[in-house]
C-alpha cells in the first residue's frame, strides 16, 4: 500500500494546535546556559572577604617577627574561616551541564591546558588558593616570621585570586 | 522578512556583545599578568635576600603555577559566559524576526 502524504491542510485543528504548541515550546527553550547563575550571597561574601583579607595583610606589613605571632593568630583564623566558608558556598552552587562545555574542556585538556573538572567554577580554585596561602603564612609567621618579600609575594597572589573570583562572579550578572 | 536588515541586526548584536566583554577581558588579563610579573620580582628578591628557604621556594613556585592555571581557567570560564550571551542574543533576534512575520511570540 503506497504511503499517503498528509498535507498540513488535511490535519485536524487539534493536531495542528498541538504541533504549534510543541514547536513554540521547542523554539522558546532554545536559549542555552554555559555558566552558573549569579549568586548574590557569594558575591557579597567575596566583597566583604576582600576588605577583611586586605586589612589583615595591612596589619602584617611590612614584615613580622615570630616572637609575636600569637598576637596575629586570631586575625589569621578569622580570615581563613571566612574564606573556607565562601569556598563551601561556591562549591555547592549548581553548575550547568552542557555538551559544549564538556567538548571545550576536553579539547583544551587534550592540548595540554590544565583545567579542573568542568563542573568547578574558577572561584572555587581561587578561594582554595587564598586559604592555602593564608595557612602557609600563619605557619611561617610562627616558625621564622614573614619577610617583606615573602609577604609582598603572597599578598599579590591573594589580590590576584580575589580579583579573579570577583571578576568572574560579577561577570555572571547577565 | 527583510533579510538585509536582519543580517545587519545580527552583526550589530555580535559587535555589541563581544566588544563590551572583550574590554573587560582585556583589562582583567592585563591586571593579572602585571600581578604575576610583580610576584616573580618579589620571589627573585626574596630568594636573593635569603627570605625563602628551599621548601618555601618550592611552595612559592607551586603557588605561582596554580595561580596561572586558575587564571587560564577563569579566562576560559569568562569566555563561556560571553559565548552564552552571544548565542542567546542572536537567537533572540532571530525569534523576534520570525515572530514579526508569524505573529507568534517565541521569546
Amino acid at each position: 500500500m503506497p504511503h499517503r502524504l498528509i498535507t498540513q491542510a488535511k490535519l485536524p485543528t487539534a493536531v495542528k494546535t498541538c504541533l504549534l504548541a510543541v514547536s513554540v515550546l521547542f523554539l522558546s527553550s532554545c536559549t542555552t546556559q554555559l555558566a552558573p547563575s549569579y549568586h548574590n550571597t557569594l558575591y557579597l561574601g567575596l566583597v566583604d572577604a576582600n576588605q577583611k583579607v586586605m586589612t589583615h595583610f595591612a596589619s602584617l606589613s611590612p614584615s613580622t617577627q615570630a616572637v609575636s605571632c600569637h598576637t596575629r593568630k586570631a586575625s589569621f583564623d578569622n580570615v581563613i574561616g571566612q574564606i573556607d566558608a565562601l569556598t563551601i558556598l561556591a562549591k555547592t552552587r549548581p553548575m550547568p551541564e552542557n555538551a559544549v562545555i564538556d567538548a571545550l574542556y576536553q579539547a583544551l585538556t587534550e592540548r595540554g591546558v590544565p583545567l579542573p573538572p568542568a563542573d568547578e567554577a574558577p572561584s572555587v580554585g581561587a578561594l582554595i588558593e587564598i586559604s592555602t596561602v593564608l595557612k602557609d603564612l600563619k605557619r611561617i609567621d610562627c616558625e621564622k616570621g614573614i619577610g617583606p618579600n615573602v609577604l609582598a609575594f603572597y599578598q599579590k597572589g591573594v589580590e590576584g585570586a580575589l580579583t579573579r573570583s570577583l571578576t568572574y562572579e560579577s561577570f555572571l550578572v547577565r | 522578512m527583510d533579510l538585509n536588515a536582519l543580517t545587519q541586526e545580527l552583526e550589530q548584536t555580535i559587535t555589541t556583545t563581544v566588544a563590551e566583554d572583550a574590554n573587560t577581558l582585556k583589562g582583567f588579563s592585563q591586571s593579572q599578568l602585571r600581578t604575576f610579573a610583580e610576584q616573580a620580582e618579589y620571589l627573585a628578591k626574596g630568594i636573593v635576600k635569603g627570605e625563602f628557604d628551599e621548601a618555601m621556594q618550592q611552595a612559592a613556585k607551586d603557588h605561582l603555577s596554580r595561580s596561572v592555571q586558575n587564571f587560564v581557567h577563569t579566562l576560559v570560564s569568562l569566555t563561556l559566559v560571553t559565548m552564552e550571551k552571544l548565542y542567546n542574543a542572536l537567537v533572540k533576534v532571530l525569534w523576534q524576526a520570525i515572530g514579526k512575520v508569524t505573529g507568534i511570540q517565541l521569546v
